[in-house]
């Protein structure tokens, strides 16, 4: 009961209303994903292990060291969350909004697609694997926050054993906005 | 048809004070509008082309938008300044794959001096590409008082490679205290990329701080000492997607800094410009509305005055359709008159003040022929106005003859 309780506040939280919206998808050859499927099974399973347990701070005050604690260590989960294999170098579709990298427009430029509106500016941002760096067609515009749809192939990012951060790199064919 | 020509040309040259002032108040509010037209584009287009490559600005914390201004394109002033030592911190963290510091506050005749190292030149990026040295080479460490010019500064100020300058403390031109003492010496000329690069000067961080020695106590230069300090950091990363993490990572440090993704920032001028942009649109707007106006009045009330000599225009002979166009083609003429007038004046003006508009407001802006936007505003402005001259000359095609010849006094 609280498993299921936890999973769907974890789907809420992650997943964003950009998945409960999605349209069903069409018949061609971008397979239409959202973003809970950019988990691993089998992390998603020990974070909500993780995020049980956290559940017992939840009467602590803000400032308390062991609220600190648990957020600076759910931080770096976050930040090592890895990728999923089910997608790479597949063809999919997903929907999601843009935080620009570049501050120059005249060219189109890499951009991060994220699940949840406001990742930009509100912390914590998404998860590692929640994050995907999109390379756009030429002459493509967008602007932050601009809720858009991205056609394309998912390949691995850089993976640094270092920091442990994986992202997704989307080699996008084509963008459009979300209606 | 030429006689109707003769005919035309006698009668307004009979009226020139009045036709004079339609012509030049016409001209004035063309000038107006293209210019709204042309401040907007040209804003919009000198802030799409800034820098790329960078994935973060670090600064001392306060507003995001003021601190890309800053340091990105040399406008305002910086809210406050953060240690150089950070360098070494930042360059610590993981997933930080370069930094390069930039120190702003000094002038060399009105442009910017950024104090910067070497590696501003290997990793900004601008138009998608490094920068290019049109002569010379880059800033190289060991030689301290290197220069190397934007492209626009060494154009204007027709310096040349091996040259030496005297750049000042603090900004702004005028008679400062000129670091004489410091011989700065030219070694390479960026080429044009259209960025605020075009129009800054850069030092090394080494000589920045050695400047303000020298100002400071007339000592000779000093090596880069431990309380040095910088306006920002660009920050470069291995891994872009950890964006988010770096900036954590930063914003968590003791010293409060204030890590700033310069795409997001820009978006969010961007969107508080919006306003300003419609607001000169819808000033565009007024203007037009007010020329239409204008022209069709007196318009009218040049008609009322012309009652006799349309009068005896018909008395000889002339058709009813001789009459409209005899009006129409001088209200066309009087339009596009005003319109060419109104170009040159704008062309004038942007000419007298684009060095202006560039060094306090970072806007460039040429002299330019008019885009469809413009010409389709323009050609808007004369469809109307021969349509409000139409009405009088109607009324005029069918005023009764009687009636003309002996006005109601």
């Amino acid at each position: 009961m609280r498993r299921t309780f936890l999973h769907h506040s974890f789907q809420l939280l992650l997943a964003s209303s950009l998945g409960a919206l999605a349209l069903p998808s069409l018949a061609n050859e971008y397979k239409e994903i959202e973003w809970d499927e950019l988990m691993p099974e089998g992390w998603k399973k020990k974070v909500i292990l993780e995020l049980t347990r956290m559940r017992r701070y939840g009467s602590l005050m803000d400032g308390d060291p062991r609220a600190d604690e648990a957020y600076e260590k759910l931080k770096k989960v976050w930040d090592a969350a890895p990728p999923t294999k089910t997608y790479l170098g597949k063809k999919i579709r997903i929907a999601g909004y843009v935080v620009p990298l570049d501050a120059e427009r005249m060219q189109s430029s890499e951009f991060l697609l994220v699940p949840y509106f406001g990742a930009c500016v509100h912390s914590p941002p998404p998860p590692a694997n929640q994050i995907i760096l999109v390379k756009p067609p030429k002459g493509s515009k967008v602007r932050t926050m601009d809720a858009i749809w991205v056609n394309g192939t998912l390949l691995e990012g850089k993976t640094n054993s270092d920091a442990g951060t994986s992202t997704y790199i989307f080699n996008a064919d084509k963008i459009t906005p979300y209606r | 048809m030429l006689i109707w020509l003769r005919i035309a040309i006698q009668s307004a040259l009979a009226r020139r004070g009045a036709l004079l002032i339609m012509v030049l108040s016409t001209a004035i509010s063309v000038a107006i509008l293209l210019g709204v037209f042309k401040i907007r584009d040209d804003t919009k287009t000198s802030f799409s082309n800034a820098i790329s490559g960078v994935d973060l600005v670090v600064g001392a914390k306060g507003s995001p938008t003021e601190l890309i201004l800053y340091s990105v394109f040399h406008i305002g002033r910086a809210s406050n300044t953060i240690p150089a030592s950070l360098e070494k911190t930042l360059v610590d963290l993981r997933q930080v794959a370069w930094v390069v510091p930039v120190q702003l506050g000094d002038s060399y005749r009105n442009y910017p001096v950024v104090g910067t190292s070497i590696d501003f030149f290997k990793r900004v990026k601008a138009q998608g590409r490094h920068l290019q040295l049109v002569q010379g080479s880059a800033l190289n460490d060991p030689h301290l008082f290197d220069v190397v010019l934007g492209h626009t500064v060494a154009k204007n100020t027709q310096h040349r490679i091996g040259e030496q300058i005297a750049i000042s403390h603090g900004s702004g031109s005028g008679p400062k205290q000129d670091h004489s003492n410091s011989p700065f010496r030219i070694i390479g000329i960026l080429e044009a990329n259209g960025t605020p690069i075009d129009n800054a000067v850069f030092i090394s961080t080494n000589a920045f701080d050695a400047l303000h020695d020298i100002a400071d106590s007339g000592l000779q230069f000093a090596r880069l000492n431990p309380d040095s300090q910088a306006s920002a950091f660009f920050i470069g990363l291995k891994d872009r997607g950890s964006v988010f993490s770096v900036r954590r990572q930063i914003d968590s440090l003791p010293n409060s800094l204030m890590a700033v993704m310069p795409g997001v920032a820009l978006d969010e001028l961007w969107s508080s410009m919006e306003i300003a942009e419609n607001a000169l649109l819808l000033i565009a707007l007024g203007v037009l509305i007010t020329t239409i106006l204008g022209i069709t009045a007196t318009l009218l009330v040049s008609l009322e005055s012309r009652r006799r000599e349309l009068a005896i225009f018909r008395a000889v002979g002339a058709k009813p359709y001789q009459l409209l166009s005899l009006i129409l083609a001088e209200a066309f003429m009087v339009c596009v008159i005003g319109i060419l007038l109104g170009w040159s004046l704008l062309q004038l003006i942007i000419l007298t003040t684009n060095d202006h508009l560039r060094k306090e407001w970072g806007v460039v802006s040429e002299p330019s022929l008019p885009n469809i936007h413009d010409g389709l505003a323009l050609l808007y402005l004369v469809l109307v106005v021969l349509i409000s001259a139409s009405i009088p000359a109607i009324k005029a095609y069918r005023m009764a003859l009687s009636e003309g010849l002996n006005p109601p006094s």
